[in-house]
């Protein structure tokens, strides 16, 4: 179970019984490594006025913390109190963390001036160019599409975007290498980051010295556990009223088979409950899972230990009579 | 609108494109709820260079810089398979796929001089203010734990206040202060900057000092390697404003999620303070009236006494079904009423925001009725509202009986479904389960105050059915049969 990757322990932070990751390079190897598919929670800053791509940090559910953690991939730690402490206690590490800000705003920097100059260079070569209208700026941007700030592939907003540099860089001095009026009020403004993580100000080594924070699984915990063991990548249920919907693969590719919920061994089943979900899952084309984790007396002899082994799952499907 | 919210879907954008050949039922529907995660790849392309990685860009700071304006529209949705069929191609999608989220969401919010916004975060300066509780006044003074330097952008519209009547000896008393959720989700945009002070509130914000009577504006300190304050990461500001419900200073995760949906979404909302709403009008029945109520029946349609035993439609002559039916009404029925007397809801089922369509002139020091009052509930940890729960829910809402001038239509039967589904007071409750709303819409409805039977005594003059009248004539003669007769001539 264990893995073989030196890989560090992805940090999970657990935030009022809530868990998050926030590490895109840890999302993605659990997502890789561990079929983990847990959405996406934050507002994403290139586009923030939509909710259909949503960014970091993702939501665990707390059953995927509690697999994780079993698996030894990962570690719980209470943010809401261990990171505030942290950024009190100043050390060394806030130097790692405030070159690390510096990096990355001097990065933003240059390639923004770059950016700006190469433009300017551009417009020059053209010639006298005073007068250009959106026609020309289209064929013009083109070759600085690699450029990372304003040189946005070829569509409408590019267009656009592309026509309001060209009309500020002609209307300033020559010489000025920040493009947008704005800047020259406030020239005092450093440049500034918001990383995305904090993970040179926490732990010098990830996991070290970090008090780590239980998990609270809900009784379905099992069926999830029993489910993640095979291979499934699962979502919170709440689209299709169960405990969990069940993905083949990973859910960017697949559409989901199951809708699963847990149930206890001696649990009575009400039978209007099969054929709620049933029929719902008829509808979108899923089965309805139902599944426990195994009672010891119901156990056959001789099988015991880990829970993700000792769940059985049943598949009901709505027969056309 | 409302139908909009209410419902199990999510206000979103809708991205469903016209030009997509229509689907059977089962998979339109599949595809409605798959699709939470669309497609990656071409929204990467979508964004200004490919969706570059570190430091590539401003962000759409303060709507100013010509961010990326990607819409849902201009998204187009992938295709899924069923399963895996172990081909190259497919693994191949899969992994551009992942590829493409991976270069998105490696983004770092980088902020442009002049594009942002600094957020000094000061937790217990106002710690000591009255609660919402003790001095209602929707500024939430307590939990307002970060100080802009100045506002900057549109975004600014809705959010953040400058607490009025603090004390001018205060450090920060003019500067505007943000709640939890603002400030992390300007956190989220890439609009705000948050820093944690190195040193007091007074090293950031210096009182003017006075010197032989004169005032005098004091500058902040130099600001060498960050050393006024750190600037904070996206997790340090979750760590920092995520919390229990009632924490000082901090807001549930699954309130946040339904806040930066709903302001994605393009709504202004504002945290509720139940105690503003309005005070409802006057109520038409005297105090008196009310009181007689309770002794007797003076009105009509409230349910009669009647004989223990006998018919239910005493025998006589009857000339219009409303006596009749007024007989027939046992089942005492539910009245609205516009002053209810249940507690103050407790809990999760409480109005946690108000919700205001976007419109012009709408500013955050004088806001109107709100347009929908939301509670946000756990989806895991939390049961259906009993009905005590549910009362006190609607009733803290504001009595908004459905009329032409509330958008439910005039009076008439034409109008009666409008009527109905707008109902006398109404919550929306937002389910979060781990990150995934939906949005339920709770009515206060009263079918009894719809009278159906006064139509049929209006009716037989203007319809054309004589032998309808003539029934209920001959009904009436019946005497004893009065009320059977009556029936019957309606069918």
């Amino acid at each position: 179970m264990t893995s073989d990757t030196p890989r560090p322990h992805v940090r999970i932070s657990k935030a009022a019984n809530r868990y998050l990751v926030f590490d895109i390079d840890d999302v993605m190897y659990l997502r890789r490594n561990h079929s983990i598919c847990s959405p996406f929670v934050g507002t994403m800053p290139q586009a923030p006025q939509q909710s259909v791509f949503m960014g970091l940090p993702i939501e665990l559910m707390a059953e995927e913390a509690q697999v994780l953690v079993e698996k030894n991939v990962a570690y719980v730690v209470d943010d809401c109190s261990y990171h505030p402490a942290r950024i009190t206690a100043a050390g060394p590490q806030d130097r790692q963390y405030i070159d690390a800000v510096q990096a990355i705003t001097s990065d933003a920097e240059r390639s923004l001036r770059e950016g700006a100059e190469a433009r300017k260079a551009m417009f020059a070569n053209k010639g006298s160019s005073k007068k250009k209208g959106k026609k020309n700026v289209k064929t013009s941007d083109t070759p600085s599409s690699e450029d990372v700030i304003d040189g946005p592939s070829v569509d409408a907003d590019a267009e656009a975007a592309a026509a309001t540099s060209l009309f500020d860089t002609t209307t300033e001095s020559p010489v000025a290498t920040n493009k947008n009026p704005p800047v020259n009020r406030e020239a005092s403004e450093p440049w500034m980051a918001t990383l995305t993580t904090s993970d040179s100000l926490l732990a010098p080594s990830p996991g070290q010295n970090e008090p780590l924070a239980s998990v609270d699984v809900p009784p379905s915990y099992p069926l999830y556990a029993h489910l993640q063991d095979k291979g499934y990548f699962m979502m919170p249920g709440l689209r299709f009223g169960c405990d969990y919907n069940v993905y083949p693969g990973d859910p960017l590719r697949f559409h989901s088979h199951f809708q699963a919920t847990g149930f206890q061994w001696n649990e009575d089943i009400n039978v209007l409950d099969l054929v709620t979900a049933g029929r719902l899952g008829t509808n979108v084309k899923k089965s309805f899972l139902i599944g426990g984790k195994v009672e010891d007396e119901a156990m056959p002899k001789g099988k015991t230990e880990e829970t993700a082994k000792n769940v059985r799952a049943f598949s009901i499907e709505w027969a056309a009579m | 609108m409302a139908l909009q919210l209410a419902g199990p879907s999510a206000p979103t954008i809708t991205q469903d494109d016209p030009s997509s050949k229509p689907e059977i039922i089962a998979d339109a529907e599949d595809a409605e709820a798959d699709e939470a995660i669309s497609d990656f790849r071409k929204f990467a392309s979508s964004l200004p260079g490919g969706g570059a990685k570190n430091g590539g860009g401003t962000s759409g700071a303060l709507g100013k810089k010509a961010g990326p304006h990607v819409s849902g529209k201009t998204v187009r949705r992938g295709e899924k398979d069923f399963e895996s069929h172990g081909t190259r191609l497919q693994d191949n999608a899969l992994e551009t796929s992942r590829t493409a989220m991976h270069d998105v969401l490696s983004y770092t919010r980088t902020q442009m001089p002049g594009h942002y916004m600094t957020g000094w975060y000061f937790p217990g300066q106002w710690a000591d203010e009255p609660t919402e509780d003790e001095k209602p006044e929707g500024l939430w003074r307590r939990d307002r734990v970060v100080a802009l330097d100045a506002e900057k952008g549109s975004m600014m519209k809705s959010m953040g206040r400058v607490l009025r009547g603090a004390p001018k000896n205060v450090p920060g008393w003019d500067k505007t202060w943000l709640l939890p959720e603002e400030a992390l989700y300007l956190v989220e945009r890439g609009d705000l900057l948050l820093r944690w002070p190195r040193g007091t509130i007074e090293d950031i914000f210096p009182l003017p000092q006075e010197e032989d009577g004169v005032k005098r504006e004091v500058a902040r300190g130099e600001d060498v390697d960050y050393e006024l304050g750190l600037p904070l990461s996206l997790q340090a500001a979750y760590s920092l404003f995520i919390g229990n419900d009632g924490d000082r200073g901090r807001v549930t995760l699954e309130k946040f999620q339904v806040y930066t949906q709903l302001r994605r979404a393009g709504y202004s909302v504002s945290r509720a303070s139940p105690l503003l709403d309005p005070p409802p009008p006057s109520d038409p029945q005297t105090l008196w009236q009310r009181l007689f109520s309770l002794i007797s029946s003076p009105k009509p349609d409230t349910p009669k006494s009647h004989p223990e035993l006998g018919p239910l439609v005493r025998p006589g002559l009857y000339r219009s079904y409303a006596s009749v039916y007024h007989q027939l009404s046992l089942i005492p029925r539910h009245r609205p009423t516009p002053t209810p007397n249940t507690p103050a809801p407790e809990g999760p089922f409480t109005v946690a925001y108000h919700v205001f369509k976007s419109r012009p002139g709408l500013t955050k020091t004088k806001l109107p009725s709100p347009d929908f009052r939301i509670a946000v509930v756990n989806a895991r940890t939390t049961n259906v509202p009993d009905l005590a729960e549910m009362e006190a829910l609607l009733d803290s809402s504001p009595w908004d009986p459905p009329n032409a001038k509330s958008g439910a239509g005039g009076p008439g039967i034409g109008h009666m479904y409008q009527r109905l589904k707008h109902g006398w007071r109404n919550v929306i409750v937002a389910v979060n389960d781990n990150g995934m709303v939906s949005y339920l819409e709770f009515l206060e409805t009263a079918f009894g105050e719809e009278k159906l039977f006064e139509r049929f005594d209006a009716k037989p003059h203007v319809g054309g059915k004589k032998s309808g009248g003539g029934r209920n004539q001959k009904g009436g003669r019946g005497g004893g049969r009065g009320g059977r007769g009556g029936r019957g001539g309606r069918r």
